[in-house]
């Protein structure tokens, strides 16, 4: 399986800047994805992989095959040897699963008795073996979702593509889905590129994910990295939930407004900033003395679900997510620790 | 193992060659016409000029702006009238409980089987003055037909039977596609069935309400055989029998000013097309129409639906039955007028003639050849038309929808003419022009808008991840094409080939100047005999026409009423 | 007007009343009484000709004639002559003469002979230089008229005639002549129909009308024009004739006799108004460019043939030569009109050029 190399990929509508500069590198093997919100890039990072979209700039290379070099080289989709699974499936209504999946062997004359092996083959392995004979208004979403990855594997591809493929799934079937092709995606070893705005399948599956805002880079790294060092307040905002709060750093610490004592942090530049924490890295403590930056604040609200209760406290002029076991009344005050090394500084 | 590819696709090469062709077909024959306009000779005479003076004295006749007047006014009318049939009955008859509905639809799209000139016979028998019903009204009852058949108003009915199936046609696809969630969110907003219905759904229906309200104002701003035969009488003259007279009855034909007349027409519809996109605007928005086969809900209108049903049953008894039943008595009697009980002249002589004539049964057998043949081929012209104009990355692919609306616009001679002599220029063999190719090529050419805008809705409803999931499969665009936008809208291109099929049957007026003795088609031979004998022949061959259209219909529901899996 | 529609409504209940009883006695044609002559011999052409014509085989006809008219003529000089074959193709007036000088000028095949009613046509045909001068052997035996120009000849002198609907306008009330017509014009107002000026039998009819009677002629027409309405061809003419709409017509073009037989004549009758008949001739000739000279000789000599003009009247034309007995020749109109008022139409070159004066002067007589 080959990498895949994006360099100084840019597309502009008029206007609107699509991506701007991007620079990618996946590696062998690699489950990598895509993660934005609509409109940042990312589907049209992947339609351009694919050949479907042509960009204004850049260069995008399967292994050492340059497939497209603005205004020299463009491959056209048929020739990329990629699967693409659609978000919308796009599983040919008026062909049988058998008919859909032999469909990219057929056109690689791939002979009689082959295809059909390997059609039973990839069907297997999305487990819809039984289901050849049926045609896909016959099946269900999740159903139909499999024929079209069974599709985009037949051939083999030497680059998986999957457009927020779990979008039209209900949550129980999409948590299922996700271990699933994970699992398939290890075995098979192809090299797939996944585009989501969901950040908890992109935690939960990728080896390494890029966050693209406005059709830039914001960071790229493994879940762990993007979680819990993100590059910047968006993608600190953007994956997973963060608290945050603007005041001024002088010396090591910073002063919120409406607060005393000023917070200790890490390293910060002095001048204007804004601190991020996540709910669950704020403690609950009982007594106010325990270390650094313990502060007491009112409780405004509190929600039970289930494996924690998720408070709204005040502090200062701000409220303040935290998510706790502990149970506390709601109006009554509350002991919290903001660890330094949980409170992250952006200028 | 770098390939370096070309950056130009391949594929490119023959889209272009589609565009070229469609551009020599449609707008090939528009040339030697617009020479014509711009030169003082007429273009089969050595010698003449470049000259403005065909335009000066065309836009100087207050008789042709009298006459443009009459048949924007006539135009505007008929659009009207069949707008509010055809998309009234769009809505009523596939939407709601309307009793009979499939009766309805049925007598509602006959009209469409048969030439105009046909139905004027039927017209003329019933509703004339002095037509059967009109007479058998104002002597047994108080009641009068409102309307007189040798005017505007009269003539604009007569327009609006087959116009408004027309709509019908455009709109009922549309209906039939839009998605029942957008209904339900409006119901749940608070609308009650019919208003969300109204509310919803019939503003989805602009592109295909515009689509094919130019299409009825184009070909009624052109049509002849109405005000050459109704209008005559009362000195009504429209913009084509104003060319007409110029022409083929002038004693001297002024092929100049008749050609600068077309190239006239032909701005106007290039004006209405520029119109016809501000208006539709952004063809996204109505992209919530899908291709999903979720099955519509039927609206139940309580009990006004017996009012509904009996009021179409009325409006379509009036400008369907009777017509048709005139139709039906002269081709039965050897004479057809109210001073004479139809069925003491009862008679087959009518057909004998047409089975006795060689020349009349040959023309049957062209007719036929022209538009089955002829319909086929230009259905699958249409639908790669269409293929390239909606779903490639072909850089004129937008021109390629506009300029197919253009030679409807044209009257049917000029298009004649303009045909004669690109064949005579491009092929100086005479081989084409001798062989039914000529006729069909240009009765294929004037139906491209009927067909196209019947057939693009379709298409435009199949999702474009499916043809892209096929490219990223391996497919060529154009095997993609095939297998699966094409494929999946094989129902389309079989309505899209019966609309082709009836209208290339009826069609006769670019005959005129395209026939070889060898080459006589159906249309032609009724215009000659509506001219020189009285309607029993012409209605003969129309109800010749209907049995023959009625027999390609049932086969077309036997080979093509077989379901996509959808 | 009023009353005369309500006339024609009770008309309409009394005749729907008797079903098919209206005009049972009546006989809508002239009795086939004339004496029609003598024949002379018959003058074919030269046997090299002949000879020429067999091996070329066919000839192409552009006539103004409907196949049904043209079929009987084909047969019988078929019959004659297996060897050539006769391609008929029936076009308008006038789209006939541009089509042939659109196939000249494109180097396209095109016709060997012509037939058309259009004298102005011809007039600039002739003058163009498009037709074959020659003599053809028939011509000494042809009358005077039926000589239009050095090569082209008459076929059939078709008249005009006058169509009645009996139930609004019963036998017996029905005008004999234009004269009369033009004075029951104010009663009959609105009720009567002619086509217009632009048709070339109407503008012919007139030409040769008034060629006769002058501004007498005029006056006539403009008493009837203010009473009378338009139509652009004979087809809805008599349809509309036929229905009710108009009571009678006048300048009708005589191939509407073949259709009023059997129960057509029980409503409509036609006459030869003895003032108002003009013949109009059937022009043909052989082309310039013709493909094949020969045959088109050969069948031009068959047409004007005594056994050509017998065809001809089986397809409803109006043969003139001596010797033919035919119900609606020549003699016939002759014998009805009187052999004084026989007005037979010429292709003068004052037909072109006073042509638009008549134009106008008749489309403001019929208001138009």
């Amino acid at each position: 399986m080959p990498d895949l190399t994006l360099t100084s990929l840019a597309k502009r509508f008029g206007e609107n800047t699509v991506l701007e500069n991007l620079d990618l590198h996946v590696r062998d093997g690699e489950f990598f994805t895509l993660l934005g919100p609509s409109g940042c890039g990312k589907s049209t990072t992947l339609t351009s992989i694919a050949g479907l979209h042509t960009p204004d700039r850049g260069t995008i290379a399967f292994g050492d095959r340059v497939v497209f070099d603005a205004g020299r080289v463009d491959v056209a989709p048929e020739r990329r040897n990629c699967g693409v699974v659609f978000q919308s499936y796009a599983v040919w209504p008026h062909l049988s699963v058998h008919d859909n999946v032999a469909y990219p062997l057929k056109l690689r004359r791939v002979g009689r008795s082959a295809r059909a092996a390997r059609v039973r083959e990839v069907l297997d392995l999305v487990e819809l073996g039984p289901y050849g004979k049926r045609y896909p208004h016959e099946l269900s979403g999740g159903q139909q979702q499999r024929v079209a990855l069974a599709r985009a594997l037949a051939h083999p591809p030497d680059l998986l593509l999957l457009d927020e493929p779990f979008s039209n799934l209900d949550a129980k079937l999409r948590e299922r889905a996700r271990d699933w092709l994970r699992r398939l995606q290890r075995r098979i070893g192809v090299t797939t590129v996944f585009v989501t705005h969901d950040q908890d399948e992109a935690l939960s599956m990728s080896d390494r994910i890029v966050v693209l805002d406005a059709g830039r880079v914001r960071q790229i790294g493994t879940p762990e990295e993007i979680y819990h060092a993100p590059a910047d307040e968006f993608v600190a905002d953007f994956v997973g939930t963060v608290n945050v709060l603007p005041g001024r750093a002088a010396g090591g610490t910073v002063r919120l407004d409406g607060v005393g004592t000023p917070l200790v942090v890490g390293s910060a530049p002095d001048g204007d900033v804004r601190l991020a924490i996540r709910p669950e890295r704020i403690l609950v403590r009982s007594t106010d003395d325990e270390g650094p930056n313990t502060v007491r604040v009112k409780v405004r609200s509190r929600a039970f679900l289930g494996d924690h209760y998720r408070y709204v406290v005040g502090l200062g002029d701000h409220n303040l997510v935290v998510r706790s076991l502990a149970p506390v009344d709601q109006d009554s005050e509350m002991i919290v620790e903001l660890p330094p090394d949980a409170i992250r500084v952006f200028s | 193992m770098s390939i370096a590819l070309p950056a130009v696709r391949r594929v490119s090469v023959s889209h272009y060659a589609i565009w070229v062709g469609t551009l020599v077909v449609v707008v090939g024959p528009v040339v030697p016409i617009v020479l014509a306009s711009l030169w003082s000779t007429p273009l089969y005479r050595s010698g003449g000029h470049v000259t403005l003076a065909n335009f000066a004295d065309l836009l100087t006749d207050p008789a042709w702006w009298g006459a443009v007047g009459n048949s924007a006014v006539f135009a505007a009318l008929t659009t009207a009238l069949s707008l509010v049939l055809g998309v009234g009955s769009a809505v009523l008859l596939t939407r709601t409980n309307v009793p009979l509905r499939r009766t309805l639809t049925g007598v509602l799209i006959l009209p469409v089987m048969l030439p105009g000139l046909v139905l004027i016979v039927g017209w003329t028998a019933m509703w004339a003055p002095s037509g059967y019903v009109s007479s058998w009204l104002s002597l047994n009852t108080f009641l009068t037909f409102p309307v007189d058949l040798y005017s505007l108003p009269g003539m604009a009915l007569v327009a609006t039977t087959v116009a408004a199936p027309t709509v019908f046609l455009f709109c009922r696809s549309t209906v039939l596609a839009v998605d029942p969630a957008l209904e339900d969110a409006a119901r749940s907003a608070g609308a009650r069935p019919l208003r969300a219905l109204i509310s919803v759904t019939v503003p989805l229906l602009r592109p295909a309400v515009l689509n094919s309200a130019i299409l009825v104002f184009a070909v009624s701003f052109e049509v002849l055989g109405l005000p050459l035969i109704l209008g005559f009488s009362k000195d009504i003259t429209f913009v084509s029998t104003y060319l007409y007279r110029h022409w083929v009855t002038a004693s001297s034909p002024d092929q100049g000013l008749v050609s600068a007349g077309a190239v006239f027409l032909l701005i106007c519809v290039s004006g209405l097309l520029v119109a016809r996109n501000r208006l539709v605007g952004d063809v996204q928005r109505y992209t919530t129409v899908t291709g999903k086969a979720t099955a519509p809900r039927t609206v139940d209108l309580g009990r006004t639906r017996w009012a509904v049903a009996a009021g179409l049953a009325f409006v379509l008894g009036v400008l369907v039955v009777v017509p048709l039943g005139g139709v039906l008595l002269s081709a039965f009697t050897s004479i057809l007028t109210p001073l004479i009980t139809p069925w003491s002249v009862l008679t087959l002589d009518n057909f004998a003639a047409i089975a006795d004539n060689p020349i009349w049964s040959e023309s049957i057998v062209n007719s036929l050849l022209v538009a089955g043949v002829g319909g086929a081929l230009a259905t699958v012209a249409i639908a790669v038309i269409a293929v390239v104009a909606h779903r490639s990355e072909f850089r004129f692919r937008g021109s390629l929808q506009q300029i197919v609306l253009w030679p409807r616009m044209m009257p049917g001679l000029v298009t004649g003419m303009a045909f004669f002599w690109s064949f005579a220029v491009l092929d100086p063999s005479g081989a084409v022009r001798a062989s039914l190719w000529g006729i069909g090529l240009a009765f294929a050419v004037r139906s491209l808008a009927l067909g196209y805008g019947v057939f693009y809705p379709a298409l435009a409803a199949i999702g474009a991840d499916l043809d892209r999931a096929a490219r990223t499969s391996g497919a060529t665009w154009w095997q993609a094409s095939v297998s699966v936008a094409l494929r999946l809208s094989a129902p389309a291109m079989g309505a899209c080939f019966i609309l082709l099929f009836v209208s290339m049957l009826n069609d006769s007026d670019p005959a005129v100047f395209l026939v070889t003795d060898r080459t006589p088609v159906m249309g032609l031979t009724m215009l000659q005999l509506a001219a020189t004998s009285t309607g029993g022949a012409v209605a003969a061959f129309g109800v010749v026409q209907i049995a023959i259209t009625l027999a390609v219909l049932g086969a077309g529901r036997l080979f093509l009423g077989v379901r996509a899996h959808a | 007007m009023r009353k005369f529609a309500s006339f024609s409504v009770v008309l309409v209940l009394a005749l729907a009343a008797c079903g098919s009883n209206a005009g049972e006695s009546t006989t809508s044609a002239p009795p086939a009484t004339a004496d029609v002559g003598r024949a002379s011999a018959v003058t074919p052409v030269d046997a090299a000709t002949l000879t020429a014509a067999g091996r070329e085989g066919e000839v192409l006809l552009y006539t103004n004639s409907e196949d049904q008219q043209m079929a009987p003529l084909v047969k019988a000089f078929q019959a004659d002559h297996p060897d050539i074959r006769v391609r008929s193709l029936t076009l308008g007036n006038k789209e006939m003469f541009q089509r042939y000088e659109t196939e000249v000028a494109s180097g396209g095949s095109t016709a060997d002979v012509i037939m058309s009613s259009d004298a102005v046509g011809w007039l600039s045909f002739v003058r163009d230089g498009n037709l074959l001068t020659y003599e053809d052997p028939n011509q000494a035996n042809l009358p005077d008229y039926a000589v239009l120009a050095p090569g082209l000849y008459a076929f059939s002198e078709d008249p005009v005639i006058a169509v009645f609907n009996k139930a609004l306008l019963p036998e017996a009330e029905q005008p004999k002549t234009m004269a009369d017509l033009a004075r029951m014009a104010p009663k009959l107002d609105g009720k009567i129909g002619t086509t217009d000026i632009s048709n070339v039998i109407q503008f012919g009819a007139t030409s040769a009308y008034l060629d006769k009677y002058g501004d007498a002629g005029w006056k006539t027409l403009e008493t009837i024009g203010a009473h009378a309405s338009v139509e652009s061809d004979n087809g809805p003419l008599v349809t509309k004739l036929a229905q009710g709409q108009y009571a009678a017509a006048f300048f009708v073009s005589g191939n509407v006799r073949a259709f009023i037989v059997d129960d057509v004549a029980k409503v409509v009758n036609y006459a030869y108004l003895t003032d108002g008949t003009p013949l109009l001739p059937r022009g043909v000739g052989v082309t310039t460019t013709a493909a094949h000279p020969n045959a088109a000789k050969v069948w031009l000599n068959w047409l004007l043939s005594v056994k050509g003009q017998e065809a001809a009247c089986r397809g409803g034309f109006t043969p003139y030569r001596d010797g033919v007995t035919c119900d609606f020749g020549l003699a016939q109109v002759k014998a009805v009109v009187g052999e004084d008022n026989l007005l037979v139409g010429r292709y003068d070159p004052s037909l072109a050029t006073e042509g638009p004066a008549l134009i106008t002067r008749f489309n403001k007589a019929f208001g138009r």
